[in-house]
C-alpha cells in the first residue's frame, strides 16, 4: 500500500496522543500531520505538501469548529472533493445526521476503538463512507 | 270562576231537546209500522191464493200437455219401420189372421177355432219380444207408466171383434199373451216377466229346427217368463183420451190405433190398415202426487165436481172443497186451496193445490218482524240524525263555548270561539270573544314580565355553558360581557379582576353599546380603597351595590367615556373567602336595576366567578407543566453534555490502556495485560451506561427522534452485529449463526438505532448463554414486514421475571447476578422498535433458551406515542 497522508485537527492534547498511538499501531505506513489550532490549519492548508489523502476534523474545536473547517475546504478548488471525516464525542444519531447533511464523508466516534481502528482506516482509504457508530 | 266545580249528574241541553223530539219520532214510526202490518195481512192472503191458483193452473196445463205428448208419441210409433213390421208379423200370426189356405169366413171363428201350430206361436212370441224391446226404451223416455198393445181384426175379418191384448208394459212387469188356438181369443195364455229381468232376443235366437219341434211354452220358460193372470182389462178404448178410475185413483188413458201395411186377404194387395191399438195409461196415484209435490213444493190433489178424489196430504178424511172462502180444514189445520179444471177427452178433472194457512201466517209474522226491524232501524238512524243535528246546531256550539272558556281558564288567552252564526248562540260567542280579547291584552303585559325573567335566566345559562368550554380568561371574559350585553342591552358591561397584590382592580373585559370594549381597558385601575367608586365598595363589602340614580348619589364617580350612565350595578364575584373580581353593569336609564335584574345578574356573576377560578387554576396547571417540560429538557441537555464530556477522557483512558496492553509502551506481563483488559471493559461499560441513560432521558422527555433513511440494507447491519457478537463471546464456546433470507427488502429505518437494538439483544444473549449457539435469523413477514429473531441456548427467563425484561431500571435477577448492563438496553430497544412502527417480544423456556422477536415494517410510518 502506498504511503498515505492523514491530516488531523484536534485541540485536545490527549486526543492527539491517542491518534498518534493508534496510527503507530497500524500495520501499514501512514503519515500523520496534526494541527492543534483550526484557524492555523485553514491558513496553512494550501501550502501543505504533500497534500493530505484524508482529513480528520474534530468537531468541537475553536476558533473554527469542524463544520466551519469543512465549509472552507469544500469551497477550495483543491480540497472540495477530498475525503473529510468528522471526529466527535457527540455521536447521538441526530448529531451524526447533521454531519452527514453538512457534507462530511464519514464519522469516527470518540472514544476511538483500538480493535477497530486499523480496519476503519483501511476502509476509509478505500473510499468507504462509514456512518455507523458502534458504542 | 267558581271555587268548587259542581259534580252532579248533568243533562246537556242537547239531551233535553232530544228526549221529546225522539219520543215523537218513535211513536210516529211505530204507528206507521202497525198500519203497514195490518193491511199487508189481507194483501198477503190474496197474493197466496193467487199463487195457489197459478200453481193449480200450471199443474192442469202440465197434465193436458202430457196427454198431448203421449198421443204424439203413440202416433209416432207408426213411423217406426221396425215396430210396424213387428206389428204386421203379429197380425199375421195372431188370432185373427190366417193363411190364404185356412181362410176363415166371417162367423166361423167363434164356432170352430183352428189349432195354431207351434211355429206360428213361436214367431208371434218373437215379434212380441221384438216389440217389447223397441217400446221399452220409448216408454221410459216419454215417462209413460203403462203401455198395452192390442191387435185389431183388420179388414173386418171378425166383425165387431174386441181388440185382443198382445202385450203389456207396466212399471214393473212385462206381460206377453199366447194364443194357442187360432181364431179364438178366449183361450189366451198369459206369461209374465219382471221388467228388469227381460232380455232382448237376438235375431237368430230361434233356430228353425226347434221352431218345428218345440213348443211355445218351452220358449217362454227358457226366456224366464212365468205363467200369469190376465192383466187388468182396460175399458173404453173408443175415445182418444179418456178418464178412468182405479178405485179413487184417476187414470189418464190415451188409446190410438196404429196402421200397418198388410196384404189384403182377398186381393193380396198391400194395404194400410189399422192393425193394432196402443193404449197408454197415466196413473195419477200417490206416487205421481208425490212427484208433483216435489216439483211444486205444495200439497196437491185431484178432484171431480169439487169432490176431492186423492191428495198428497196425509189425511184420512178428504177435505171438502165446496166453500167459497178458498179455505178448508184438513184435520185440525186450515188450508188455502185453488181448483183448476182440465179436460180429458169428453170428461173433466180438477187439479187442487193446497197451502196451509199457517204458512201465510208465518210469512205475515215474518213480514211483521221485518217491519218492526225496519221501524227500529229507522228509529235508530232517525235518532242518530236527530241527535247529531241537535249536537251540530246546539250542543257543539255550546261545547265550543265551554272549551273556549276552559282554555281561557287554563291560560290560553288567544282562544277565540269565532262562530259565524246569526242566532243567539252567535251573539253569545261574539260576546265571549270580546271578553277573551280583553283578557289577552291584560295577560300580555304580564307575559312580557315573564319573558324578561326568562331572558335573565338564559343569560346565566349561556355563561354556565361557557364555563364548561372556555378555560382561557382572554376568551372567557369577553364572551361573558358579550352575552350579558346581548340579553340586557345595557350602556356598558365590565369585569374587573384584582391584580397580583389583590389591592387593585383592573378592567379586564368590557363592552359598550356600540359592541366595542372601553378604551380604558387594560389601563383602568381601581384601588380597593377608592372611596367614591361603587365598584371598590362592592369589592370591599363583598355585597352587590346598586345605584339607581347616579345624580342622587353624591359620591358617584363618572368615567369620561361613560357620561350617560344613570344607573349602575356592581356585583362582587366571590368564591368562598376569595374575591375574584367585580361584575359591573351600567344603564342609560335611572332605576334600571330592580330585584329581578339583581337576582339574575348575581347568578351570572357567581358563575363567572367559578369560570374565572377554573381558568386561573388551569393556567397555573399549564404553567406548572411547561416548567416541568423545561426541566426535563434541561436534564436531557445536561446528560448530552455529560455524555460528550465523559467521552473525551474515556477516549484517552481506553486507548492509552490499549497501547500499554499491546506493548506499545514497553513489555507487559500476562497478569498486567489481564488487569488492563478489565480497565477497558469497565470503561466501555461506563460508556454504554452513559449512552443508555441519555437515551432513557430522551425517551422520558419525548425528544427521542429517529433518522429514517430510505434504503437501509439489513444485511450490512446484521454483518456488523455478527462481528460484534464474535468480539463479545471471548472465551465462551458459542456459535453465532447468521441466517438471512435472500429476498430481504431494503427498509425505511434508522439504521443506527436498528443496529443498537440488535446489538443490545445479541449482547444480552451472549451474556446469558454459557455454551451452545446464538441463531440470528432475518426474513420477510408478509410483504410489509421483516422479522428478525435472535435465539439463544441460554438459561432462559423465569416467567416471574418476564415483566422485568422490558421495564426500565429493572434487571432480571439473573441479569443482576451476571453483572454488567444497565438494565436499560431492553426497554430502550423496545421503544426504538415501536418508534419504527414495529413490535418486539420474546419467548423463553427455562434451561432451553430465549428467543427475541423484532418485527420491523418495510415502510416507515410516523408513530405517535
Amino acid at each position: 500500500m502506498v504511503n498515505k497522508n492523514i491530516l488531523y485537527v484536534e485541540d485536545d492534547a490527549g486526543s492527539r496522543k491517542v491518534m498518534q498511538g493508534l496510527v503507530q499501531s497500524l500495520d501499514f505506513p501512514v503519515q500523520l500531520t496534526v494541527f492543534d489550532d483550526s484557524a492555523d490549519f485553514i491558513a496553512r492548508v494550501e501550502r501543505l505538501s504533500p497534500e493530505p489523502d484524508v482529513f480528520l476534523l474534530d468537531i468541537h474545536v475553536s476558533p473554527l469548529d469542524g463544520f466551519a473547517m469543512l465549509a472552507c475546504l469544500r469551497q477550495h478548488y483543491r480540497f472540495h472533493d477530498k475525503f473529510i471525516i468528522a471526529l466527535t464525542a457527540s455521536v447521538m444519531n441526530d448529531e451524526v445526521q447533521q454531519l452527514k447533511a453538512s457534507g462530511f464523508d464519514g464519522v469516527l466516534a470518540k472514544p476511538l476503538r483500538f480493535q477497530d481502528f486499523p480496519d476503519r482506516m483501511r476502509r476509509i482509504f478505500a473510499g468507504e463512507r462509514i456512518w455507523k457508530v458502534i458504542f | 270562576m267558581s271555587g268548587q266545580p259542581k259534580r252532579q249528574k248533568r243533562i246537556g241541553i242537547g239531551t233535553k231537546i232530544l228526549i221529546p223530539v225522539g219520543a215523537t219520532f218513535i211513536l210516529l214510526t211505530m204507528a206507521l209500522a202497525i198500519l203497514i202490518g195490518v193491511t199487508s195481512s189481507d194483501n198477503l192472503t190474496d197474493l197466496k191464493l193467487e199463487e195457489l191458483e197459478r200453481v193449480s193452473n200450471i199443474l192442469a196445463r202440465d197434465l193436458s200437455d202430457q196427454l198431448d205428448r203421449t198421443a204424439q208419441f203413440v202416433e209416432s210409433l207408426e213411423q217406426n219401420d221396425r215396430i210396424s213390421r213387428e206389428i204386421a208379423r203379429l197380425s199375421r200370426f195372431g188370432p185373427y189372421y190366417a193363411d190364404p189356405n185356412d181362410y176363415i169366413t166371417p162367423g166361423m171363428i167363434a164356432d170352430t177355432p183352428q189349432q195354431m201350430d207351434q211355429s206360428n206361436q213361436i214367431f208371434a212370441l218373437q215379434a212380441a219380444l221384438m216389440l217389447v224391446g223397441q217400446l221399452r226404451g220409448s216408454i221410459q223416455s216419454n215417462q209413460i207408466d203403462s203401455l198395452q198393445l192390442y191387435l185389431l181384426a183388420p179388414f173386418d175379418m171378425v166383425p165387431e171383434a174386441d181388440p185382443v191384448l198382445v202385450l203389456a208394459l207396466d212399471t214393473d212387469a212385462i206381460t206377453s199373451v199366447q194364443f194357442p188356438t187360432k181364431g179364438t181369443t178366449t183361450t189366451a195364455r198369459y206369461y209374465r216377466i219382471d221388467r228388469d229381468r227381460f232380455r232382448m232376443p237376438t235375431v237368430d235366437y230361434f233356430d228353425i229346427s226347434s221352431v218345428y219341434s218345440g213348443r211355445a211354452e218351452v220358449y217362454y220358460d227358457r226366456l224366464n217368463f212365468v205363467p200369469a193372470e190376465r192383466p187388468r182389462q182396460i175399458a173404453a178404448m173408443q175415445e182418444r183420451h179418456s178418464l178412468l178410475f182405479d178405485g179413487n185413483v184417476p187414470v189418464l188413458q190415451t188409446a190410438i190405433p196404429i196402421e200397418v201395411e198388410l196384404a189384403h186377404p182377398d186381393s193380396w194387395e198391400a194395404t194400410q190398415v189399422q192393425a193394432a191399438l196402443v193404449v197408454v195409461q197415466q196413473r195419477l196415484d200417490a206416487v205421481a202426487l208425490a212427484d208433483f209435490r216435489d216439483q211444486f213444493g205444495l200439497d196437491l190433489g185431484f178432484a171431480q165436481d169439487q169432490q176431492l178424489l186423492i191428495t198428497s196430504m196425509q189425511t184420512d178424511a178428504l177435505p171438502a172443497l165446496d166453500n167459497s172462502e178458498s179455505s178448508t180444514l184438513v184435520g185440525d189445520e186450515a188450508y188455502y186451496f185453488a181448483i183448476e179444471p182440465f179436460a180429458v177427452g169428453s170428461q173433466s178433472l180438477q187439479t187442487v193445490v193446497f197451502s196451509p194457512r199457517a204458512d201465510v201466517a208465518s210469512v205475515i209474522a215474518q213480514l211483521q218482524q221485518q217491519i218492526i226491524l225496519i221501524a227500529t232501524l229507522i228509529i235508530g238512524i232517525g235518532s242518530v240524525i236527530v241527535f247529531f243535528s241537535i249536537k251540530a246546531f246546539i250542543s257543539r256550539p255550546l261545547k265550543t263555548l265551554t272549551s273556549g272558556a276552559q282554555s281561557l281558564e287554563s291560560g290560553d288567552f288567544s282562544t277565540r270561539v269565532r262562530m259565524q252564526r246569526q242566532d243567539e248562540l252567535g251573539h253569545l260567542s261574539n260576546a265571549f270573544d270580546t271578553m277573551a280579547q280583553q283578557l289577552e291584552t291584560l295577560i300580555g303585559s304580564l307575559e312580557i314580565q315573564v319573558d324578561s325573567r326568562t331572558r335573565d335566566l338564559r343569560a346565566a345559562l349561556d355563561v354556565i355553558r361557557e364555563i364548561t368550554t372556555v378555560l382561557e380568561l382572554d376568551v372567557l371574559l369577553p364572551e361573558v360581557v358579550k352575552l350579558t350585553a346581548r340579553d340586557y342591552q345595557p350602556y356598558a358591561v365590565a369585569i374587573l379582576l384584582p391584580d397580583e397584590t389583590g389591592k387593585v382592580l383592573q378592567l379586564s373585559a368590557s363592552i359598550t353599546e356600540s359592541g366595542e370594549p372601553l378604551r380604558d381597558e387594560g389601563a383602568l385601575q381601581i384601588p380597593l380603597t377608592l372611596q367614591n367608586s361603587i365598584i371598590a365598595e362592592a369589592a370591599r363589602s363583598r355585597r352587590p351595590v346598586v345605584v339607581n340614580d347616579v345624580m342622587a348619589y353624591a359620591q358617584y364617580l363618572l368615567i369620561d367615556e361613560l357620561k350617560e350612565t344613570r344607573s349602575e350595578l356592581a356585583i362582587p364575584m366571590v368564591l368562598g373567602p376569595r374575591l375574584l373580581g367585580v361584575f359591573d353593569v351600567q344603564s342609560r336609564y335611572p332605576n334600571n336595576f330592580g330585584e329581578d335584574e339583581l337576582n339574575a345578574l348575581q347568578i351570572l356573576a357567581k358563575q363567572t366567578a367559578i369560570a374565572v377560578r377554573n381558568a386561573q387554576l388551569f393556567d397555573e396547571l399549564r404553567h406548572a407543566r411547561v416548567q416541568a417540560e423545561r426541566a426535563n429538557q434541561a436534564k436531557t441537555a445536561f446528560l448530552a453534555s455529560v455524555s460528550h464530556e465523559l467521552r473525551t477522557p474515556l477516549n484517552l483512558i481506553i486507548n492509552f490502556t490499549e497501547f500499554v496492553r499491546h506493548g506499545m509502551k514497553g513489555e507487559v506481563n500476562a497478569a498486567q495485560k489481564e488487569t488492563l483488559a478489565e480497565v477497558i471493559d469497565s470503561s466501555e461499560h461506563l460508556l454504554r451506561l452513559i449512552n443508555d441513560v441519555l437515551d432513557m432521558s430522551k425517551i422520558e422527555s419525548d425528544s427521542l427522534t429517529l433518522y429514517i433513511e430510505d434504503e437501509v440494507d439489513l444485511n450490512s447491519v446484521l454483518n456488523v452485529v455478527e462481528t460484534s457478537a464474535g468480539g463479545l463471546i471471548k472465551h465462551k464456546s458459542i456459535d453465532v449463526i447468521l441466517d438471512v433470507a435472500s429476498d430481504l427488502p431494503l427498509l425505511q429505518a434508522d439504521s443506527q438505532r436498528v443496529l443498537q437494538v440488535l446489538l443490545n439483544v445479541v449482547s444480552n444473549a451472549v451474556k446469558f448463554t454459557e455454551e451452545g449457539s446464538i441463531h440470528i435469523r432475518a426474513g420477510c413477514e408478509g410483504q410489509m414486514h421483516v422479522l428478525i429473531t435472535i435465539e439463544d441456548t441460554g438459561d432462559g427467563i423465569d416467567p416471574s421475571q418476564a415483566d422485568a425484561v422490558f421495564a426500565p431500571f429493572k434487571q432480571t435477577e439473573s441479569g443482576q447476578r451476571t453483572g454488567g448492563g444497565t438494565g436499560l438496553g431492553m426497554p430502550i430497544s423496545k421503544v426504538l422498535v415501536e418508534k419504527h412502527g414495529g413490535k418486539m417480544w420474546f419467548e423463553s423456556k427455562i434451561g432451553v433458551g430465549t428467543t427475541f422477536y423484532i418485527l420491523l415494517p418495510v415502510l416507515h410510518a410516523v408513530v405517535t406515542t
